[in-house]
C-alpha cells in the first residue's frame, strides 16, 4: 500500500501539537518534533531533487554491466549493523538490510520501508504497522517479533552496542499483532521518526542460533542485495536479491572495495575498476572529467567548517580573547577567492550557519577581505608586530583542505598572525583535545548538525557556554538560543536567531569558512547522482 | 670486525694509518676518484644554492596569489617567465620552494646525522673500549633498535611529540645511532687489541690519551663515511615522513612535503611531482658519490687494479 | 645479529655451532625483552585508551570502573609485568576497534605481507644480482657508474610516487594490470615491483662490494693466471664467497621491509599487516599495535637467527 511520507509526518505533527496543548509534553519536546518534521522539508527546497537515474528504455540498456563498485576509505570492522558507528558502515548496511523507515530523497521526509505507517497514541507510545510478506535472505520471515528482538538487542547493556545511545529513549516494545508493534518510550521522543532511517533489522532465529561472532561476518538482512563474501581488509561482495519486496536493483553484483589511498581510488576509477569514489580532491576533478571514462559530480551538504578561536581562554591566555584580534583574523581571509578557486563551490557562512539551516538570516554580512584594516585592528589591540599561534588542523572532509589551509595560513601571516599548522591524523584525537579544553588557541572544526536542518542543531552543541565543544562564552547569545529552542512560534524563533547571528558576526568567535560541497567521482558506465543525505545507494544506479 | 659488516657498509678497513699520511699519496688517490669528485662538486653546488636561497630564489616561498595557481612551467603553454617551474595550488613559485625546501631538507639531514653520529660514536667507543657489562648493555640496545621497525618507532614518537622540524631531527637521530655504534664498537675492539695500543699503554699513556690520539682519528674515518651516506638516506627518510604528514609541517617547504602534496597531480600535471622527486634523486646521488669517494680516499685497501 | 664479531671463546678460538646458536638465541631473547619494554612504553604514552573504548561523554563513574576493570589504575611496573605475562601466552586482548582478538587480526594478515615481502625480495634480488656482479666485475667502467646511479635512483624514488606512476601507466592507460587490490597474481606484480625497487639498492651495493672483495683474493688471481676463463672465475670462486655477506644482509633487511611495506600496502590497497599497524597506531588501538610489533619482532629475530646459523655453517673461517 502506498503511504505518503509527507502525510505521515504531518499526521504525527498534529498529534504532538495536541499533546503540547494538553500539557502532556514540554515545549522542548514539541520543538524537537517540529524540527524533525519541518527541518527536513526546508532542506527539500534547497537540495535539488535526486533523480533516480534517467529512465533508460529497456532496449537501450547497457550491455550487461555486471558489477557496480564503490570505493571505501577503509575496511569495515564488522558487518553486524548494530555494532559500529561508521558512515561507510551505514552505506554498506543499507544495501543488505532494510530499516523501519527510509528517507524519501525528493521530499527529504522519512517514509515507509519495513514499517508502512506509524502514529502516536500517547506522548510516550507509538503504534507501528509493518510490511507483510517480507522475507530475510535466508527465508526467515520478518514479523512484529523481529522488530521487538532488534530493539531489545540494541538496548541490551550486555550487547554493548555503540548505537545504544541513539535509541535509549525507547523503553520497551510490545507485539500487538503479527504485523503490529507498540513502542513505549521513556519520555516524549519526537525524533523517533528520524531515528527509524538508521536502524537495520536482523533475523532473530539466525542471530540466536549462530551467535554474534558469526553474524558479524555473515550478515543476513532483507535488503536489495544479499551478502556474498567478505575478503577482510580488501572487499565486500553482494549479489542482487531477486526476491526483493521492493524495486529490484539493476546491476546484479555490488562490490565495496577498501582503498585507503585517494590517488589510488582515482586511478581505479579511471581504469574502470571502480564506479563511485567519494571525496575526490578538487584539483583532480579536471583530470577525471577529461578522461572520458568518468565524471566529477558536486553535491551540497549540510556540513559546515570553521576555525575555532579560543575566545574564552579555555586553553589559557591568548591574543584571541580580544575581539579586535578575532575580527582582524576574519578580515585577513579572502573567502570569496578560496571558494571560487580552491573549492568546487561552497555556501558562505557569515555567522557559521549554513543557508540550509532553518533560521539562517541572509542579511548578515560577511567580513570583507581587508588586510590593512586587519593590521590596524591588531595594532590597536597591542599586536603591532603580530604574534604566533598554534593551529591544530585535520582532515574533516573539506575537499582540498590542505590547499585551503595553506592559503588561509598565508593570508593570516600576511597581516601578522603567524599560525603554525600542526596536523592531527586521527579526528578522534582532535576531538579529545577539544573537549578537554586543550585545543586552543586555534583549531579546525566541522559540524554536520546530525543532519538536523535547524540552527539549534549547530548553535546549541557548538556555541552554548555549557557545551564542551565551545570556546566562547557570551551571556546574551546563550539567552537568545535558549529562548529560540523553547518556543514554537517560527517567526519569533527567526527573530531570536537573527539577533543571535548578529552577535556571532560581531563577536567573531571563529574564523568563518563555509558550508562545503562534496565531490564524487562517478563512472560514465552508470547513471547515478550523489544523495543529499550522504548515503550512497548503489541500488538506485542504472547502467548507461 | 666482521667481514659481513664491512662489506655491508664501508668496505674492509686495513691496519690503522698514522694520523698524518703523506700528501702526495693522498693526491694520487684523489685523482683516481673521479666519481667522488663529481659528486662532491655537485654537493657543493647544491649546498651553495640552498645557502644563497634568499638571493637566488625569484619569489618568497611562502607567498603566492591564488589567482596564479597551478601555472605550468615557463616553457609550456600557459606558463610565464616569472615562474620558471610553474606554481603550486595556491600560487607559490615552485622553484623558490624547491630551493628553500632543499635548505630545510639538508639542514634536517645534516643535523640528524650529527646527532646520530655523535651519540653512536660515543656509545660505540665506550662499549668497545671498556667492554664488559657496559658493552653487553649497549650491544643489546643496538640489537633492539635495529630489530624494531624504524617506521613504527617514528610514527609512535611523532604521535607523542607532535610533528615539527625539531622532532623529525630527534626521530632520525634516535633511529640512526645504532649503526654508528655497531661499527665504532667493532672497530674499537679491533684497534684496541693491536700492538700499537699495547705499546702506548706500556709507555704509560692514560686511557684518555689512547682514545684521543690513536683511536679517534681512525674511528672518525669510519663515521665520516657512514655519515655521508646517511645524509642521503635521511633526506629520503625525511621526505617519507613529510609525505605521511609526520614531518615538516606546511607551509614550510620541504621536498618530501611537496612530493606528497603534488602526488595526486600525476594524472594531468605530471611535472609537479617530478620536480621535487628529481631534486631528491639528484641530491641523494651526489651525496652518495661523494660518500663513495670519501671511502675510497680514506681507505687505501679499497683500491683495486 | 652477525654484526658482532664471531663468538669466540677465550683467546680467539672458534666456538662450536651449537654453542654459538645458544648464544645467539639468548641474545635474541634479550632483544625480545627490550622490544616488549619499548612497545609497552609507547602504547602507554600515546593517547588515552579509555578515550578509544568509551564514548566521549561517558561519566566519570563509568571511566573509573572501566579503568579499574582494565587494570589501568595499577602502578606501571605491575602493568608491565601483566603485559609481559600475557604476551608470552599470546594474549593481547581484543582490538579496541574491531572486537576480535588482536592476535587473530594480525595472523590473518601476516601471510599476505610475507607474500608481498618475499615477492619484493625476489624482484630485488633479480635486479640486484646481475647489476651487482656486473658492477663488481668491471669496476670503474660505465656499467659500474650506471649501476650506482640506478641504486641511488631505486632508493631515492619514493614508492608512493613510483607506485602511482605504474598504476597510471600500466593500469589506467594500458590496462595490463590492476592498479590495486588483492586476489590474483596480477595484483601482486605492481606492488612487488615497487617494493623490489625500494629494496634493491642496498643488496646491489652489497653484491658489488662482495664481488670486488672476492675478486681481489689471491685464489682468483691464481685462477686467472692459470688461464681460467673470466666467466668461470666469476662463477666458481667469487660468487660462492659473496653469498655469505649477502645472506646476512638479506636477513637484516627484513626489518627494513616494514617501512617499504607500509607505503606499498597503502598505495596498492594490499590488505597486509603493515597497513593495519599504521591504522592501529593512529587510532590508539594498543592491543593491535602491541601484537603486531611483538609478532613482527619474533619473525625478524627468527629470520636473523636462521641466517646466522646458516652463515655460521657456511663460513669456513668459523669452523674449528
Amino acid at each position: 500500500m502506498s503511504v505518503n511520507a509527507d502525510e505521515l509526518a504531518l499526521e504525527n505533527l498534529d498529534r504532538w501539537f495536541y499533546f503540547f496543548k494538553k500539557g502532556l509534553i514540554t515545549r522542548r519536546e514539541f520543538f524537537q518534533a517540529v524540527l524533525a518534521a519541518g527541518g527536513a522539508a526546508g532542506a527539500g527546497v534547497f537540495f535539488p531533487e535526486a533523480p533516480l537515474g534517467a529512465r533508460v528504455p529497456e532496449a537501450r540498456a547497457a550491455a550487461s554491466k555486471d558489477t557496480i563498485t564503490l570505493a571505501l576509505n577503509s575496511d569495515l570492522p564488522t558487518l553486524d549493523p548494530h555494532m559500529h558507528i561508521l558512515r561507510e558502515g551505514i552505506i554498506v548496511m543499507y544495501h543488505m538490510f532494510n530499516n523501519l523507515g527510509t528517507r524519501d530523497l525528493k521530499t527529504m521526509q522519512i517514509g515507509p520501508d519495513l514499517a508502512t505507517s506509524w502514529k502516536i497514541v500517547t506522548p510516550t507510545t507509538w503504534d507501528m504497522v509493518l510490511r507483510q510478506d517480507v522475507k530475510f535472505h535466508n527465508g526467515d520471515p520478518f514479523t512484529a517479533q523481529t522488530v521487538k528482538f532488534n530493539y531489545d538487542r540494541v538496548l541490551d547493556p550486555a550487547q554493548k552496542s555503540p548505537q545504544r545511545g541513539n535509541h535509549e529513549a525507547i523503553d520497551h516494545v510490545e507485539v500487538t499483532g503479527p504485523s503490529q508493534v507498540r513502542i513505549y518510550t521513556k519520555r516524549p521522543y519526537p525524533i523517533f521518526v528520524e531515528r527509524l532511517q538508521n536502524f537495520q533489522m536482523l533475523p532473530e532465529k539466525y542471530v540466536k542460533e549462530k551467535g554474534d561472532a558469526y553474524v558479524a561476518e555473515h550478515p543476513v538482512g532483507t535488503g536489495p542485495y544479499r551478502f556474498a563474501d567478505w575478503r577482510r581488509g580488501s572487499e565486500i561482495n553482494a549479489v542482487r536479491n531477486d526476491d526483493y519486496w521492493g524495486p529490484k536493483a539493476s546491476i546484479p553484483h555490488a562490490k565495496f572495495r577498501a582503498i585507503p589511498d585517494v590517488a589510488t581510488s582515482v586511478a581505479e576509477l579511471l581504469a574502470g575498476n571502480v564506479d563511485i569514489v567519494r571525496y575526490v580532491p578538487t584539483d583532480q576533478m579536471a583530470a577525471i572529467n577529461k578522461s572520458g571514462r568518468a565524471r566529477a559530480v558536486v553535491q551540497r551538504i549540510l556540513r559546515v567548517q570553521y576555525i575555532a578561536l579560543d575566545a574564552a581562554g579555555r586553553s589559557g591566555p591568548n591574543p584571541f580573547t580580544d575581539k579586535r584580534v578575532r575580527q582582524a583574523a576574519n578580515h585577513a581571509m579572502d573567502s570569496d577567492t578560496y571558494i571560487k578557486r580552491l573549492q568546487p563551490g561552497g555556501d558562505k557562512t557569515p555567522a557559521v550557519l549554513n543557508p540550509l539551516h532553518f533560521g539562517y538570516d541572509p542579511s548578515v554580512p560577511s567580513y570583507p577581505h581587508n588586510p590593512d584594516l586587519a593590521r590596524r585592528l591588531l595594532a590597536e589591540a597591542g599586536y603591532k608586530a603580530g604574534f604566533d599561534a598554534r593551529w591544530l588542523t585535520s582532515n574533516l572532509g573539506m575537499p582540498s583542505y590542505q590547499t585551503v589551509n595553506d592559503a588561509i595560513g598565508q593570508d593570516l601571516a600576511g597581516v601578522g598572525i603567524r599560525a603554525k599548522q600542526q596536523y592531527i591524523q586521527a579526528t578522534q584525537t582532535l576531538v579529545e583535545l577539544i573537549t578537554s579544553g586543550k585545543a586552543g588557541p586555534m583549531f579546525d572544526f566541522s559540524w554536520g548538525s546530525y543532519s538536523v536542518f535547524d540552527a539549534d542543531g549547530l548553535y546549541w552543541d557548538c556555541f552554548h557556554p555549557s557545551s564542551n565543544l565551545s570556546y566562547w562564552k557570551h551571556e546574551r547569545f546563550a539567552q537568545l538560543i535558549k529562548a529560540a529552542r523553547g518556543t514554537l512560534d517560527a517567526d519569533l524563533r527567526k527573530r531570536f536567531y537573527a539577533s543571535a547571528q548578529r552577535i556571532v558576526h560581531e563577536e567573531a568567535p571563529v574564523i568563518f569558512e563555509w558550508g562545503f560541497h562534496s565531490v564524487f567521482g562517478v563512472s560514465n558506465t552508470i547513471d547515478w547522482t550523489p544523495e543529499a543525505d550522504e548515503i550512497a545507494r548503489l541500488y538506485n544506479a542504472k547502467p548507461r | 670486525m666482521g667481514r659481513i659488516e664491512a662489506a655491508a657498509a664501508i668496505g674492509p678497513f686495513a691496519a690503522p694509518r698514522r694520523p698524518r699520511a703523506s700528501l702526495r699519496r693522498a693526491w694520487h688517490r684523489v685523482r683516481r676518484v673521479r666519481g667522488g669528485l663529481a659528486g662532491s662538486a655537485a654537493v657543493v653546488i647544491i649546498v651553495g644554492l640552498t645557502l644563497f636561497a634568499p638571493w637566488l630564489a625569484p619569489h618568497d616561498p611562502y607567498v603566492g596569489r591564488v589567482v596564479d595557481r597551478l601555472l605550468p612551467p615557463a616553457w609550456m603553454d600557459g606558463g610565464s617567465a616569472a615562474f620558471p617551474l610553474g606554481t603550486d595550488q595556491i600560487g607559490r613559485d615552485v622553484l623558490s620552494r624547491l630551493i628553500y625546501g632543499g635548505r630545510i631538507s639538508l639542514v634536517i639531514s645534516v643535523l640528524a646525522v650529527g646527532v646520530a653520529g655523535a651519540v653512536g660514536l660515543s656509545l660505540g667507543l665506550f662499549a668497545g673500549f671498556y667492554r664488559g657489562w657496559a658493552d653487553w648493555m649497549i650491544s643489546a640496545a643496538v640489537d633492539v633498535m635495529l630489530t624494531f621497525p624504524f617506521i613504527l618507532l617514528a610514527l609512535a614518537t611523532i604521535a607523542v611529540l607532535g610533528p615539527s622540524i625539531r622532532n623529525v631531527v630527534i626521530v632520525l637521530g634516535i633511529t640512526g645511532w645504532p649503526i654508528y655504534t655497531r661499527v665504532v664498537r667493532a672497530e674499537t675492539v679491533r684497534l684496541r687489541s693491536l700492538e700499537f695500543t699495547m705499546a702506548a699503554r706500556a709507555l704509560g699513556a692514560t686511557s684518555a690519551r689512547i682514545v684521543l690520539r690513536h683511536l679517534l682519528p681512525n674511528l672518525v674515518n669510519a663515521v665520516i663515511v657512514i655519515a655521508s651516506l646517511d645524509v642521503a638516506r635521511f633526506i629520503i627518510v625525511e621526505a617519507f615522513l613529510s609525505y605521511l604528514g609526520l614531518g615538516v609541517q606546511p607551509p614550510i617547504p620541504s621536498w618530501g612535503g611537496m612530493l606528497g602534496d603534488f602526488r595526486a597531480f600525476m594524472f594531468d600535471r605530471w611535472w609537479l611531482p617530478t620536480f621535487p622527486g628529481t631534486a631528491i634523486f639528484v641530491t641523494a646521488l651526489a651525496v652518495n658519490l661523494m660518500g663513495d669517494g670519501l671511502r675510497d680516499l680514506l681507505d687505501p685497501q679499497s683500491r683495486r687494479p | 645479529m652477525a654484526k658482532l664479531p664471531r663468538a669466540r671463546g677465550g683467546r680467539g678460538r672458534a666456538v662450536s655451532l651449537p654453542a654459538r646458536a645458544a648464544c645467539n638465541l639468548s641474545r635474541a631473547l634479550v632483544v625480545l625483552f627490550g622490544i616488549s619494554l619499548i612497545t609497552f612504553v609507547i602504547s602507554h604514552v600515546i593517547g588515552d585508551p579509555l578515550a578509544v573504548l568509551l564514548p566521549l561523554d561517558a561519566p566519570q563513574a563509568t571511566r573509573a570502573v572501566y579503568r579499574h576493570e582494565m587494570g589501568f589504575d595499577q602502578p606501571v611496573g605491575i602493568q608491565y609485568l601483566r603485559f609481559a605475562a600475557d604476551v608470552v601466552r599470546g594474549r593481547f586482548g581484543d582490538s579496541f576497534l574491531v572486537k576480535k582478538p588482536a592476535l587473530a587480526l594480525i595472523t590473518e594478515r601476516i601471510p599476505r605481507t610475507l607474500l608481498l615481502a618475499a615477492a619484493g625480495m625476489g624482484v630485488a634480488l633479480a635486479v640486484a644480482f646481475p647489476l651487482g656482479i656486473l658492477a663488481g666485475a668491471r669496476r670503474r667502467s660505465f656499467a659500474d657508474s650506471a649501476s650506482i646511479v640506478l641504486a641511488v635512483a631505486g632508493a631515492a624514488i619514493p614508492i608512493y610516487w613510483l607506485g602511482l606512476m605504474l598504476q597510471i601507466l600500466l593500469g589506467v592507460h594500458l590496462h595490463w594490470l590492476p592498479p590495486s587490490g588483492y586476489g590474483s597474481w596480477r595484483h601482486l606484480v605492481l606492488p612487488a615491483f615497487s617494493l623490489g625497487v625500494f629494496l634493491a639498492p642496498v643488496t646491489m651495493r652489497l653484491v658489488r662490494s662482495g664481488m670486488i672483495e672476492a675478486l681481489a683474493q689471491d685464489y682468483v688471481r691464481t685462477a686467472r693466471a692459470k688461464g681460467m676463463p673470466e666467466g668461470a672465475v666469476l662463477l666458481r670462486h667469487a660468487l660462492r664467497n659473496m653469498l655469505i655477506p649477502v645472506l646476512t644482509v638479506l636477513g637484516l633487511q627484513f626489518g627494513q621491509l616494514m617501512g617499504g611495506a607500509i607505503i606499498t600496502e597503502t598505495v596498492f590497497s594490499w590488505p597486509g599487516v603493515a597497513s593495519l599497524v599504521v591504522q592501529a597506531i593512529q587510532n590508539s588501538d594498543f592491543p593491535v599495535t602491541q601484537a603486531a610489533v611483538m609478532t613482527l619482532a619474533v619473525i625478524i629475530l627468527s629470520v636473523n637467527l636462521t641466517v646466522d646459523t646458516l652463515v655460521g655453517a657456511l663460513d669456513p673461517r668459523t669452523r674449528a
